[in-house]
């Protein structure tokens, strides 16, 4: 298998996105000669971002979504825009089989989807570690928030989190940067809502957008164009900062086309050996060797590379002898909520794009006076406040002429938009499982099957009538409730198909995201989460990934690895 | 005010042929002078700069070609034909011709036959054929309009790097709206 010094590492990490790259950094700062392979091409910062100094002239569709893009990419368009389309899969050229509708959004290139993600930047707390044990879905997590605070700390301090503290027990504060402002409605229904809901506020969302400069990354300049990466480096990527980190070490290797067909597996040694690959544009296969692997292709793609590591020990796939690999897939429920218009403030405008909004943190389930017999756990609200513009005016029945050009050149009236985000439970049935049908790479196509249950549908009702009353608590009138009964998928938070668990029963990892029984594979991103709250999960995959490999060099250094 | 003569003839004679054959692309690039003229009937110049200047046109064209359903081609283009023809039938002029005033009057005559998407009707056209001609020349007119360089700079506000957030600063009513969110 060619050259061994070649193909020999420290440490392998699969897959370059919010996850591996903070692996890769990690590893890197702390010695080890670090591989890190991406399937897809290579997207230099700043380098890679041809549409980010476009402006919307520049686009000849100007951002309408065209029918190449519904029937080429029937999946990926759904969420990408003429702006940042480059960023995701084609759906023809990586399919995969829904046996129920679910959307699996796909950024294969260096820094994967922290390219395009929506950057909100939430910790869990003991009420999601503790939420599995309590009500008996699923199982335990190994870890409670005390374990994974000084990592969340880390972790903030790095990528640049900006956003206020509220002192809530459920949604713990972090290490903020200054936060942005809420515009003049939104502080309207924030005081609205504190003036009624005793137990509810909301605050300016958190997000890894930088309000100042901060480990040589420039501030936000409120352009509101993230999704086609940011030229001033002023929201966390992987390709703004853990990779050119992990550059800069001198201790990483990273090959772009490398898709892992599998984990190699020593029965003698009871550990992984090394990844088998294969190159995207050549097809040639190459084995690489290392102490140590991290998993982090994602979590649909990380189950389904478990899945295709069969050895004669582990027959149904690396590390599965719970059977768990590939099962309790969730992704929270995000299409339901209200929106309404205020007559308030007609003389307030805004000045700036800014790119995140605000959020309204869980209160429902959090003790005995908002306990609801209805659903477990529960939701939070993410939306934003703006005034009309053309984009929603233009619609409206206006005589064509001077009255219509004066209705789209003024700022219309200011508006909510609320959405829930929910929390998924997690479920065995809703799984992951490889097809027989081969892609171009001959490896077999994913099977997702996936719904949401009734816990998350119970919900939806709930939603919908509490949005609408703090609307109306704040006087606002035309509201409306919406459901968009979006498939699962659509919220590209995928999580739990390899999950931390105390037993190995019953889960796939345990509390420093090892395999069982496979000690020095590692797992870190979306599928060891063991339950999914409703805070946007990112955060949490890079403080785990931190954990685990402060966890393993440690380990490698006691000669146990 | 609605003239409505021949314009409703026409709309009742559609079938399925008139709304599935290959569209008549080539007509769209062959007539851009005039759908600039359509489109100044519905954004005009004013103090600020109107369709024409911003050239709508060429936008309006690419949108059909690549964001709408054959259908909808075929109701633009059908729709577009039928404007011209109404206009020297009505009017005895082309209608790159006509007056500021009928430019307008000649576009309103098809209003009546669109969809609304807020009625029940409206929303089963919309479903079954999808946009209308009418709906679909104002709407694209705004959308190239606003998103144009002269419409986005001049017709409305735009920051191209806005550098700050300001979250609440005093307006008049003389402030335009921002171009971009």
């Amino acid at each position: 298998m060619g050259n061994p010094v070649k193909n020999t590492f420290d440490a392998i990490v699969v897959g370059s996105g919010i996850s591996g790259g903070w692996a890769a950094m990690e590893l890197c700062k702390q010695g080890l000669e670090t591989l890190l392979l991406e399937r897809g091409r290579d997207v230099k910062h700043i380098i890679d971002y041809p549409t980010a100094h476009l402006r919307p002239w520049d686009f000849p569709n100007r951002m309408m979504p065209t029918k190449a893009d519904a029937e080429e990419n029937p999946v990926q368009s759904l969420v990408y825009d003429e702006g940042s389309k480059h960023f995701f899969v084609s759906d023809k050229e990586h399919p995969y089989i829904q046996k129920k509708s679910f959307a699996w959004i796909r950024g294969y290139q260096v820094g994967g989807r922290s390219l395009t993600w929506g950057r909100q930047t939430y910790r869990l707390s003991d009420l999601d570690f503790e939420a599995n044990a309590k009500d008996g879905h699923g199982v335990d997590w190994p870890i409670r928030y005390k374990d994974i605070e000084p990592w969340y700390d880390y972790v903030e301090d790095f990528i640049g989190v900006s956003g206020k503290s509220e002192g809530l027990a459920h949604l713990p504060d972090g290490k903020f940067l200054p936060p942005m402002e809420l515009n003049c409605i939104e502080t309207h229904l924030n005081e609205a809502i504190r003036d009624k809901y005793k137990d509810r506020l909301l605050t300016i969302a958190r997000v890894a957008n930088l309000t100042k400069g901060w480990n040589g990354r420039g501030a936000c300049q409120y352009r509101n164009l993230c999704t086609r990466g940011c030229p001033f480096g002023a929201y966390f990527s992987s390709n703004s900062a853990t990779i050119p980190a992990a550059m800069s070490t001198g201790k990483l290797t990273m090959r772009t086309h490398s898709i892992v067909q599998e984990v190699m597996y020593d029965d003698n040694t009871k550990r992984a050996t090394g990844v088998r690959v294969t190159d995207q544009e050549t097809g040639e296969v190459t084995e690489y060797f290392a102490k140590i692997i991290f998993l982090n292709a994602s979590t649909i793609a990380t189950a389904a590379i478990l899945l295709q590591s069969k050895s004669t020990r582990f027959p149904n796939g690396l590390g599965n002898d719970s059977d768990m690999v590939g099962r309790n897939l969730m992704d929270h429920h995000s299409g339901t909520g209200a929106q309404g218009v205020h007559d308030g403030y007609q003389d307030m405008y805004y000045a700036g794009r800014r790119p995140a909004g605000f959020l309204i943190p869980r209160f429902r389930n959090l003790n005995d006076l908002n306990k609801t017999d209805k659903f477990l756990r529960g939701y939070n609200f993410q939306g934003d406040g703006e005034r009309y513009e053309w984009q929603d005016t233009m619609l409206d029945d206006i005589e064509i002429g001077v009255d219509l050009k004066n209705h789209i050149s003024k700022p219309g009236p200011w508006s909510i938009w609320m959405g829930a985000w929910g929390e998924c439970l997690p479920n065995p049935n809703n799984r992951i499982q490889l097809s027989k049908n081969l892609d171009k790479w001959g490896l077999p196509q994913v099977e997702i099957d996936f719904e949401f249950g009734d816990n998350e549908k119970a919900m939806w009702e709930d939603e919908m009538q509490t949005a609408a009353e703090m609307l109306e608590s704040a006087g606002f009138r035309n509201i409306s409730t919406f459901n968009y009964s979006k498939t699962g998928g659509i919220t590209v938070h995928e999580m739990g198909t390899a999950r931390m668990g105390h037993d190995p029963k019953t889960s796939v990892l345990n509390k420093f995201n090892q395999i069982h029984s496979v000690k020095n594979v590692f797992i870190t991103d979306g599928s060891s989460m063991t339950s999914s709250g409703c805070q946007n999960p990112s955060l949490t995959y890079m403080a785990l990934t931190a954990r685990a490999c402060n966890f393993a060099v440690q380990q490698l250094k006691d000669g146990l690895l | 005010m609605l003239l409505g003569i021949g314009v409703a003839a026409t709309y009742t004679g559609v079938t399925f042929y008139r709304w599935n054959k290959t569209p008549d692309i080539n007509y769209l690039d062959a007539n851009l002078d005039v759908l600039n003229e359509m489109g100044e009937a519905i954004i005009p110049a004013t103090n600020t700069p109107g369709a024409k200047d911003a050239n709508v046109a060429p936008t309006i064209v690419n949108m059909v070609k690549n964001a709408c359903s054959k259908m909808e081609q075929n109701a633009f283009i059908n729709g577009m034909k039928e404007l011209m023809s109404f206009s020297e039938s009505h009017f005895g002029q082309p209608f790159a011709k006509l007056t500021a005033a009928d430019k307008k009057l000649a576009i309103q005559q098809f209003k009546s036959f669109t969809d609304n998407s807020r009625t029940f009707f409206g929303k089963a056209r919309n479903r079954l054929i999808g946009k209308s001609f009418y709906n679909i020349l104002c709407n694209y007119t705004v959308i190239a309009y606003c998103t144009s360089e002269q419409g986005a700079t001049r017709g409305l506000s735009y920051d191209y790097i806005p550098g700050k957030f300001e979250s609440c600063i005093k307006v008049s009513g003389d402030t335009k709206a921002w171009a971009t969110k």
